[in-house]
């Protein structure tokens, strides 16, 4: 790890304590995310390089970690649950 | 009508100031991947608004690389179009313990091409949902589908 120091105004550095302390997240990982973000949206999306990977998003995500959605939504709550099993557990017929 | 499967509401969630958000219809999903021997269970948030099958999350498009897309397309969205890749995936709905199942045949996966358009949840929308006969039971909490 490296230590960095980064000025903010005051609004901004207000808006990301509120965040902090809503989310329960320290101040270090919500601006490791946003760099994440920001780093992997300046490398180029649509060269002639991309892979032949589908879905395509998965490699256009690249260190992307919060994708939203586009269901209008006044709080984040992901819903239900998502799991992998074997077809062999299931018995389909 | 007799009921033939129900799917109890997901809780909204709470915003910071208290307010308890409505609780959301779901109807739980199994996407089969037969080339690989796997399935996705999958809870999708009901949305009359989405003119399509199931809308991808993060999770289902990484449970569906290395699947070949039988095509491209665009989704009108507030503000924007959505280009995006087209998966067939046979689809069964199952209800919470899996003891009522109900054939969809094969479904098309909408899975957007910008991150910026991936979803956390999975949406199922109108080409699923006009297929069957839908009780959304709000007061009690509780999606029925009848038979």
């Amino acid at each position: 790890m490296e230590r960095l120091t980064v000025s903010l105004d005051e609004e901004m550095a207000k808006a990301v304590r509120d965040v902090a302390k809503r989310e329960d997240l320290k101040l270090s990982a919500i601006v490791r995310k946003a760099l994440d973000e920001y780093l992997a949206s300046r490398q180029p999306q649509h060269s002639g390089k991309e892979p032949d990977i589908h879905p395509k998003v998965l490699w256009r995500l690249r260190g992307r970690l919060h994708p939203r959605g586009p269901s209008v939504r006044a709080a984040r709550v992901k819903v239900g649950s998502f799991r992998i099993v074997d077809l062999s557990e299931l018995q389909l017929s | 009508m007799s009921t033939s499967a129900s799917f109890n509401y997901r809780e909204g969630g709470t915003l910071p100031n208290g307010t308890k958000l409505p609780d959301i219809p779901v109807m739980t999903l199994l996407l089969v991947r037969a080339d690989v021997g796997k399935a996705a269970v999958a809870d999708g948030l009901v949305d009359t608004g989405f003119d399509g099958a199931v809308y991808s999350s993060l999770e289902l498009a990484s449970f569906l690389s290395g699947m070949r897309p039988t095509s491209t397309t665009e989704m009108e969205s507030p503000g924007h179009r959505i280009e995006g890749e087209v998966f067939e995936v046979p689809t069964i709905l199952v209800t919470d313990k899996a003891a009522r199942r109900i054939n969809l045949g094969n479904s098309e996966v909408f899975v957007p091409l910008d991150p910026l358009d991936l979803t956390e949840d999975i949406v199922i929308g109108r080409r699923i949902l006009n297929r069957l006969k839908i009780l959304l039971d709000g007061p009690r909490s509780r999606l029925r589908i009848q038979e």
